[in-house]
């Protein structure tokens, strides 16, 4: 027990992991790879809606972070800037499928089979009434429990400007609730 | 207090931060009554949503390492080389038919007889030219 707890202990942090991952060491990107993929996978998969889109996003998050390693040094704190990519892949994508959809809805009156939602549960089917920057910004705050602080170094605003966007993803929701749709 | 000021607070009532100002305007206020409780309810509902386990393998992301990256920018030049030459192709709208022909057709047309006409056009189509008659 006393040598698992020192294990532990001597286990690289991220940012020494990053380091090392920016001069090629995959073991190095591997453990930072199983530290961090199931909390990738949820952000993108709480923004996106969709398990198999959320796979791929949490394998492209990985190889943009290999391949950035070294531009990033000191920038920001590692997991917020993980998820900072995360993110922007997962609201760009949400809004490629977004464009697609309509576009099918307006042809064919209804989306395609594989076009529509899988049986969200009841976080996923609140998330998915409104749109893709709310999503993010509601994901992170109560799914991910990131503080003020962590989401505007997220989001790259300070931290007033992420409370306002918070507050303005809970209008949208009680919008979406009444009815009234959501501006876009 | 007014709504505006009320939902000011909202992110603070959210962390627990409960002001008797906020309190007294939401007890009478119906609109902001309920934009609070729908925020509560979401954060609720969100702070206890399902975690889902991601199927991906270390093993996959290894064989997309090794994978040669694609890159755009051969595909791009290829497609801009195709774009111009299509352009170059296409005559512009403006251009004149070269001034020999037309000077021939002009000087032919006035030399020509009754019942010459087709042979004018056939010796235009394929670039002889025939007998036209007429004073020459």
């Amino acid at each position: 027990m006393i040598a698992a707890v020192a294990e532990i202990e001597t286990l690289p942090d991220d940012e020494t992991l990053l380091l090392r991952v920016a001069t090629g060491d995959r073991e190095s990107f591997r453990t930072l790879y199983e530290r961090h993929r199931a909390r990738v996978f949820h952000v993108a998969y709480r923004v996106t809606g969709n398990a198999d889109d959320a796979e791929e996003l949490t394998q492209e998050t990985f190889l943009t972070l290999y391949r950035e390693a070294r531009s990033v040094e000191g920038r920001a704190r590692f997991t917020t800037w993980l998820t900072s990519i995360v993110l922007n892949k997962s609201i760009n994508l949400a809004k490629q499928r977004q464009g697609r959809s309509t576009l099918l809805k307006r042809f064919f009156g209804r989306p395609r089979e594989a076009e529509r939602p899988r049986q969200p549960d009841a976080a996923q089917g609140l998330l998915d009434r409104v749109a893709e920057r709310y999503r993010a910004v509601l994901t992170l705050r109560y799914v991910m429990g990131y503080s003020h602080e962590e989401i505007a170094e997220t989001l790259d605003c300070p931290v007033g400007t992420a409370k306002s966007k918070l507050f303005q993803a809970h209008q949208a929701v009680r919008r979406a609730i009444e009815g009234e749709g959501e501006d876009e | 207090m007014n709504c505006d000021a009320c939902g000011e607070r909202l992110i603070e009532w959210l962390d627990g931060v409960r002001a008797p100002e906020v309190e007294g305007h939401l007890a009478g206020c119906g609109s902001c009554r309920g934009l609070f409780e729908t925020a509560r309810s979401t954060a609720e509902t969100l702070r206890s949503a399902p975690v889902p386990e991601p199927r991906g393998r270390w093993e996959d992301v290894l064989r997309r390492m090794d994978r040669p990256r694609r890159r755009w920018w051969p595909a791009a030049a290829a497609a801009a080389a195709v774009a111009a030459a299509g352009l170059l192709a296409i005559p512009r709208r403006d251009e004149a038919p070269p001034k020999r022909l037309r000077i021939e057709v002009v000087e032919a047309g006035d030399r020509i007889e009754p019942g010459k006409a087709d042979a004018v056009m056939d010796s235009l189509e394929d670039g002889t030219v025939a007998d036209l008659g007429g004073p020459r």
